[in-house]
């Protein structure tokens, strides 16, 4: 009639098993961080962060190392909170910038890492940042230059020697002659 | 805020001073004299190169911030001495803690205004730029890309050449 004790034993240990297989499954598949959290937070601080959002990706040198995880409004500013992967470093004197993806594609934030001697820790802040590229000001902007006698943008031109100084000041109708290149 | 303004009024009242019409060299020489307390070159050549900067000896990293003072130099002094009346606004700043940024745009001819901001680091009491952002671009990032990728592709010692011979192909062009 009734199984003998043994078999009513390994019945239990087999369930267990296999809820405690359940979860460890799902924990893995959630990505649900239990212990110890594998990452840590950083801060930066942007102009403009347009097209940004929650969930893409933190990248050095092409590799994702992170994701942005909030962003927010701090004294006119765009304030972005960024996950790094444990193991990462990231030195307090790197770059920070946001990037496209393709013509059309997402945005990222792209950190170039610096000659920091300190690396940052949980709660660290990025200083250096450079913002988003807005295709309605640089359209504006070129439809200005083109107006006003086709000055060109000198850090967009590819020199033979592939050092070129970022756009000028002072000199926004190209009358000074430029170097030979 | 108050210093940018101030550096810039300085830097305008010798560009516009009539008597420097003819005496370039003195020019030159006051300008460097009013411009180096406000800027901190040897931050930005150091932030420039990224993190090669660690891989280089103490001699090296004289020699470099020397040779990037000087095509600083010799890309901008011109651009500064051409100044010809443009309108200078000062937009707003904003400062988090021995950190902050002030916001200009100049406005030029009949075109959209330029916008030029300065971020500033505290250190010993004295506020110094250690980058600036022309049209949202920023100056030692752009230039941090570049020398990246000349030193990953050629070698320190070619970016050092190159450096050079920029310097002295823009001073040799005027």
């Amino acid at each position: 009639m009734y199984a003998s004790r043994t078999t009513q034993f390994l019945v239990g240990i087999f369930a267990l098993a296999g809820l405690g297989a359940l979860a460890f499954l799902s924990f893995r598949l959630g990505k649900v961080e239990l212990f110890t959290p594998p990452s840590y937070v950083i801060y930066a601080s942007f102009d403009n962060v347009s097209g940004l959002k929650v969930g893409d990706s933190v990248e050095i040198a092409g590799v994702s190392v992170g994701k942005v995880t909030d962003i927010s409004l701090s004294s006119e500013r765009a304030k972005v909170t960024m996950r790094i992967n444990r193991g990462v470093q990231i030195d307090d004197e790197a770059i920070a910038a946001i990037r496209t993806r393709g013509i059309i594609g997402d945005k990222y934030v792209s950190i170039s890492p610096g000659p920091g001697e300190k690396m940052l820790a949980n709660g660290g802040v990025l200083r250096q940042t450079e913002s988003a590229f807005v295709l309605e000001d640089a359209i504006g902007q070129l439809i200005n230059n083109m107006g006003s006698g086709g000055g060109k943008k000198e850090g967009t031109e590819k020199g033979s020697d592939g050092l070129n100084n970022p756009p000028g000041i002072g000199d926004p109708d190209g009358s000074k002659p430029q170097p030979s290149k | 805020m108050a210093a940018v303004k101030e550096t810039v009024r300085q830097v305008l009242a010798i560009v516009t001073d009539p008597s420097y019409k003819s005496a370039t060299s003195a020019r030159r020489q006051k300008l460097r004299e009013v411009i180096a307390p406000r800027f901190d070159f040897s931050d930005m050549a150091k932030s420039s190169l990224g993190y090669h900067w660690r891989t280089l000896t103490p001699a090296q990293r004289a020699d470099f911030v020397r040779a990037f003072t000087a095509l600083l130099e010799a890309s901008y002094m011109g651009k500064i001495e051409s100044y010809k009346g443009q309108k200078i606004s000062y937009l707003r700043e904003t400062q988090d803690g021995s950190y902050a940024q002030v916001y200009t745009s100049i406005q030029s001819g009949g075109g959209e205004p330029v916008s030029v901001n300065y971020r500033l680091k505290q250190s010993d009491g004295t506020w110094k730029v250690y980058d600036v952002a022309i049209d949202q671009i920023s100056l030692v990032g752009n230039y941090r890309n570049q020398f990246n990728r000349v030193i990953n592709d050629k070698g320190y010692a070619q970016l050092l050449a190159a450096i050079k011979q920029k310097e002295q192909s823009i001073d040799s062009g005027r």
